[in-house]
């Protein structure tokens, strides 16, 4: 390649590797304040590095004050729940708008996706009055109840599945299965890509989320990781060691996920994005 | 699927079955609250008081305070300069990242823009706290170094919290845009930018007729995804600011908030569910008449 060619090729890469560099210098920057100490923190200027990693008593810190491990748990649970709820109550309702024809069904699938145009926070104060009258405030119950089932993933599930040849399901009928063994056995396994791109989203976005924790649980040890975080954010002297040592606990899990599947995720945010 | 088969009047059943579940659900979760909403606007619902029906009452208390107008014009604000700078940096990063050579590079580079989509807006109103510190954050240590003596206070600051929480905001929302549209970058034929060449278009003419137009439904989809978003900025505000200094960082889901949680006034977040309901399904129709038209064909 010659030079003239390299060189505008090379600043492009340059400025970009700049750019992301710049965005990922806050996650940078929290990371290196988790192991510094109070001195270091109001350094002026402050160093580059902590003066040294093996600092962890932000870390320990963290863990007791806030119960983290108690969080991850909760948290892991949240998710875990909301995902598998999802996958299950979505590829069901896909399944059925996809492939079957039933009186009304237009009707009953804008009644599912029009729930998109439908913020949460309009819902969430006669939702909360409800799980007040039925005690759910305060549990996991309450928690998850309202995540269980993506509206997006029902689009996403539909979509997927109306590719599947329809002789594929005929010649399982004429051979005898039940229409809920042709969903697990024939159809389930023909959309594991779209199954494994919500599972990804949903995780994520129910590992995010912060508004419906905040309204419905109210003990420390019930919350969930991102609950936690505002727990150090409302005191009046901030403690930014510690709240710089929680949030990398709190984007740890999703980084690790984020490096393992990093190709899926990219693919999944893709397809989340085009359905809006 | 043929109706007179002998199959059809199972399979109609069948259908239904598969689609209850997720339909009660909704009904339940999301269609019957939705209604309770519209309702308890129409009633006075103070603490201690039985529910009685009032009418308009509490959208006239609530569209003669002066808060709820000051947090819609705040989330409007916020929502122009967030949009703005995700979207427009969202596509200049976009189309620079198309335009590299190496296709490794070209990969590592749109992972690390991606990382920051990874981090809740919880978690993002910490970090930024933590970086826009007006004496000990890395932002003004920067501007400092950078020899500005008139150091911003950022998020302490009434006239510049909003647009302090609109960059936390883009932050987290940059990387997604990105890739959607990149894809859009990607899934235009080469031909085009030959056949514009050929007929001796060059250098920026390129993108403002080629790149750009063609790229339009993807903008335009990312643009109303992120409007949409905006407009229920919430979770960053209450970590950063609660709403202060002053006042001045509001936003129309905090007014929500803390009617409903912290004044017991469920009544009056009733009307600002209703509103918010309102102008953000204005917006989604808009989305889907957008979605639905305009689209080139390759």
């Amino acid at each position: 390649m010659s030079f003239r060619r390299f060189l505008p090729r090379f600043v492009l890469v340059f400025f970009l590797t700049f750019a992301a560099a710049v965005m990922f210098l806050p996650i940078f920057w929290t990371f290196t304040t988790s192991f510094k100490t109070q001195p270091e923190i109001v350094e002026v200027p402050p160093a580059f590095f902590p003066d040294s990693f093996a600092n962890f008593s932000n870390y320990t810190q963290v863990f007791e004050r806030l119960h983290f491990w108690q969080l991850y748990a909760n948290s892991i649970a949240f998710s875990g729940v909301v995902l598998i709820a999802s996958l299950l109550f979505a590829s069901l309702a896909g399944y059925g708008f996809a492939k079957f024809r039933f009186p009304a069904r237009e009707v009953a699938f804008f009644l599912i996706v029009g729930v998109l145009m439908v913020p949460f926070h309009s819902v969430a104060v006669p939702l909360y009055r409800w799980m007040d009258a039925m005690h759910l405030v305060d549990t996991f119950g309450g928690l998850v109840l309202p995540m269980l089932v993506s509206a997006f993933g029902v689009l996403l599930m539909r979509e997927s599945m109306t590719t599947i040849p329809n002789g594929y399901i005929e010649a399982a009928r004429i051979d005898g299965s039940s229409e809920l063994g042709i969903y697990f056995r024939i159809i389930l396994p023909m959309v594991k890509p779209a199954l494994a791109s919500l599972a990804i989203i949903k995780f994520m976005w129910t590992w995010n989320e912060f508004f419906w924790p905040l309204l419905i649980i109210n003990t420390p040890t019930k919350a969930v990781v991102t609950l936690g975080l505002s727990y150090l954010s409302n005191m009046y002297f901030k403690e930014y060691h510690l709240i710089t040592a929680a949030a990398t606990l709190s984007l740890l899990p999703l980084v690790v996920l984020f490096l393992l599947l990093r190709r899926w995720m990219v693919e999944a945010l893709t397809g989340a994005g085009m359905k809006g | 699927m043929n109706n007179r088969t002998p199959y059809s009047r199972k399979l109609l059943f069948s259908g239904i079955l598969f689609v209850l579940p997720a339909l009660a659900y909704f009904g339940l979760i999301y269609w019957y609250p939705l209604v309770q909403a519209f309702e308890m606007s129409f009633k006075t619902m103070l603490p201690g008081m039985k529910m009685a029906f009032a009418g308009l009452d509490t959208y006239k208390e609530v569209f003669s305070d002066e808060a709820f107008w000051s947090s819609f014009a705040h989330t409007l604000y916020f929502t122009v300069i967030a949009v703005g700078l995700t979207v427009g940096l969202a596509l200049v990063i976009a189309i620079a990242l198309n335009n590299v050579y190496w296709k490794s590079t070209q990969n590592v580079l749109t992972m690390v823009f991606l990382v920051p989509t990874l981090v809740s807006f919880a978690a993002a109103g910490l970090i930024w706290d933590w970086i826009l510190h007006p004496r000990f954050g890395l932002a003004n240590q920067i501007l400092m170094f950078l020899g500005v003596s008139d150091l911003p206070s950022f998020l302490q600051s009434q006239t510049q919290v909003i647009p302090s929480i609109a960059i936390i905001h883009a932050w987290v929302r940059i990387g997604f845009s990105v890739i959607i549209l990149l894809a859009g970058l990607q899934s235009i034929p080469s031909t085009y930018f030959d056949a514009a060449k050929v007929d001796g278009t060059r250098g920026l003419q390129l993108y403002r007729y080629i790149t750009v137009p063609l790229l339009l439904p993807q903008i335009g989809a990312v643009t109303l995804l992120e409007v949409i978003f905006s407009l229920k900025v919430f979770d960053e505000v209450y970590i950063t600011t609660q709403g202060g200094p002053n006042g001045a960082s509001n936003v129309l889901m905090l007014y929500l908030y803390n009617n409903a949680f912290r004044f017991y006034r469920m009544d009056k977040a009733a009307v600002a569910a209703v509103t918010i309901f309102v102008v953000l399904l204005v917006f989604g129709i808009v989305q889907r008449r957008l979605l639905a038209g305009r689209r080139y064909e390759f």
